[in-house]
């Protein structure tokens, strides 16, 4: 062995030689960084950026068997095989080269000797880990089978108050009015054609502003867009302080924002106080699972976990063990391998292509008619109410709990340093997430 | 949702999927009032919690223990003024 073939050899070795035949890597690994510095610098949801972007980093350095691959029904000789995944070389023992539909040569995961594609969803995890990597194990067992968005729901029950809804009850339509932006986006998203159904529907859930539930229908609905809509849907979610502030601009005068709640409350108070809160706080989560859970079937298992969560939290000291796991340890513990593996779904094969342009746009737009539509529903009842309601507590039908909130807040205290109206915001605000699970129900109801 | 066009299904999910959840919320928001009563006439009042701690700092300390305290302070400290004495 000379040394030129030495070179050669630990050419091959070292990622180099795969970056430089497939350039389109550096775009990835731009991408990466561009996550990071948000994450790291700019404090923009540090905790799911910044796992988001080392897990496309990882995935996206060949030879590290980090990316996560997607399973696809593929056509073989006329045999149409469920689940089959097409693999990025020849490396691996388990996979023999087939012609696909449209004519191309690539390499498929399954038997050499039969040359019968292997269904990802029967193999064995430890044969996933051996034979696809590690990542392709935590995404078939946790993300896939969609057990860990429920686990994060059940932990964010556990830290959210519903006081402020049951205080301010009527409130809690706007949460249903800011769900418009997630149908209106199907929609747009299904008439230009560039996308199905299904793909429009995991799309159109961006606009619900709440990221486990975007990543549940996404895994339900369009699993091989998972990377590009998590990305949207946290990023956006990163963005409402500069979103809702633009929507308002837009739609708002700057009377409606002066409406005073607290004073509105004075002159029209509410027709019934709640004597005992903490009976109804322990009783309200029972009760909405129960009501979900018969009309929507679907949406259970997002609503049910969170009202679990938020069941075991208000009880108090008998549960506060369970609370303080589901809020803390096994939340931090389900945000870490739902941040490392969606960000290593987004190889370069499924990120860089033209409906990815097609979500960040659509869902920009689906926040905002949210947004707007929240808005107007509130303008819909000023017209008819004596009792009037700022505007911005409509903007807080989006989910996005508690920052839309807080942003509504800032806006309204700007325009008078008196009228703090956050305990308004919050109604709407976590009405907003019960609504935007439901949406994701239906969805999946209907499209899956 | 077969037999239907891409764009019927997404027209028919937009009035079926915001009709379900206005109907949602609003029951959720009709059925918490009814909660609400139920619950006001049921369960009793929740009692405003007593106020621990505040009576015992108002303590007064006796007179002699703070003429007491005063003139050993002039002795240590002469020109000092004391302002307040209280119990910890």
């Amino acid at each position: 062995m000379d040394f030129s073939t030495i070179f050669e050899k630990l050419y091959e070795m070292t990622a180099f030689s795969n970056i430089a035949a497939e350039p389109t890597f550096l775009i990835m690994y731009a991408l990466g960084f561009l996550f990071l510095y948000l994450g790291i610098a700019k404090h923009y949801e540090p905790l799911l950026l910044i796992p988001i972007a080392m897990g496309i980093l990882l995935a996206n350095f060949p030879g590290g068997e980090m990316g996560v691959y997607g399973a696809t029904d593929l056509l073989i000789n006329g045999v149409n095989y469920h689940n089959a995944i097409t693999l990025d070389n020849g490396n691996l023992a388990n996979s023999f080269l087939a012609t696909l539909k449209d004519g191309t040569q690539a390499y498929i995961y399954g038997d050499p000797v039969t040359k019968v594609p292997f269904d990802v969803y029967h193999c064995s995890l430890p044969q996933i880990a051996h034979d696809l990597g590690l990542m392709n194990m935590i995404y078939y067992w946790l993300i896939k089978t969609g057990f860990i968005p429920p686990v994060i729901f059940m932990g964010v029950g556990a830290m959210t108050d519903f006081g402020p809804m049951l205080r301010n009850l009527k409130l809690a339509i706007f949460g249903a009015a800011a769900q418009v932006g997630i149908f209106s986006v199907i929609l747009v998203a299904v008439g230009s054609g560039a996308f199905t159904p299904q793909e429009a529907g995991a799309l159109g859930i961006i606009g619900g502003a709440d990221g486990p539930t975007a990543i549940y229908t996404t895994i339900k609905l369009a699993p091989h867009l998972l990377g590009p809509i998590a990305i949207a849907a946290y990023s956006y979610m990163a963005l409402v302080p500069v979103i809702i502030p633009l929507v308002v601009k837009l739609c708002c005068t700057k009377k409606e924002l002066e409406i005073n709640m607290k004073e509105q409350d004075k002159l029209y108070p509410n027709s019934i106080q709640i004597k005992n809160l903490r009976v109804a706080k322990i009783i309200f989560p029972i009760f909405v699972t129960v009501l979900v859970a018969i009309i929507v079937p679907s949406a259970v298992s997002l609503i049910g976990m969170l009202m679990f969560g938020n069941l075991i939290k208000e009880i108090g000291a008998d549960t506060s063990r369970i609370a303080d796991t589901a809020s803390n340890a096994l939340m931090n513990i389900a945000t870490i391998f739902l941040g490392l593996s969606v960000g290593a779904t987004m190889t370069v094969q499924s990120f860089l292509n033209w409906q990815t342009i097609g979500i960040v746009a659509g869902g920009f737009c689906a926040f905002a008619v949210s947004i707007a539509g929240g808005i107007f529903l509130v303008k819909l009842f000023n017209l008819f109410s004596k009792k009037k309601i700022n505007p911005l507590v409509g903007a807080c039908g989006l989910s996005a709990v508690p920052m839309a909130s807080r942003v509504a807040n800032d806006i309204a205290t700007k325009v008078n340093p008196k009228n703090n109206i956050l305990n308004y915001c919050m109604s709407a605000n976590i009405s907003g997430v019960i609504g935007s699970a439901v949406a994701a129900g239906v969805l999946i109801a209907f499209l899956r | 949702m077969e037999g239907l066009t891409p764009m019927e299904t997404a027209l028919l999910l937009m009035i079926i999927g915001m009709g379900t959840v206005f109907i949602i919320l609003v029951l959720i928001i009709q059925l918490s009032n009814l909660l609400i009563r139920i619950i006001n006439k049921v369960a009793p009042e929740e009692q405003p919690a007593a106020k621990k701690g505040a009576a015992a700092a108002v303590a007064a300390v006796p007179a002699n223990v703070e003429a007491a305290i005063r003139e050993a302070i002039k002795q240590v400290a002469p020109g000092a003024m004391v302002t307040k004495i209280t119990r910890g």
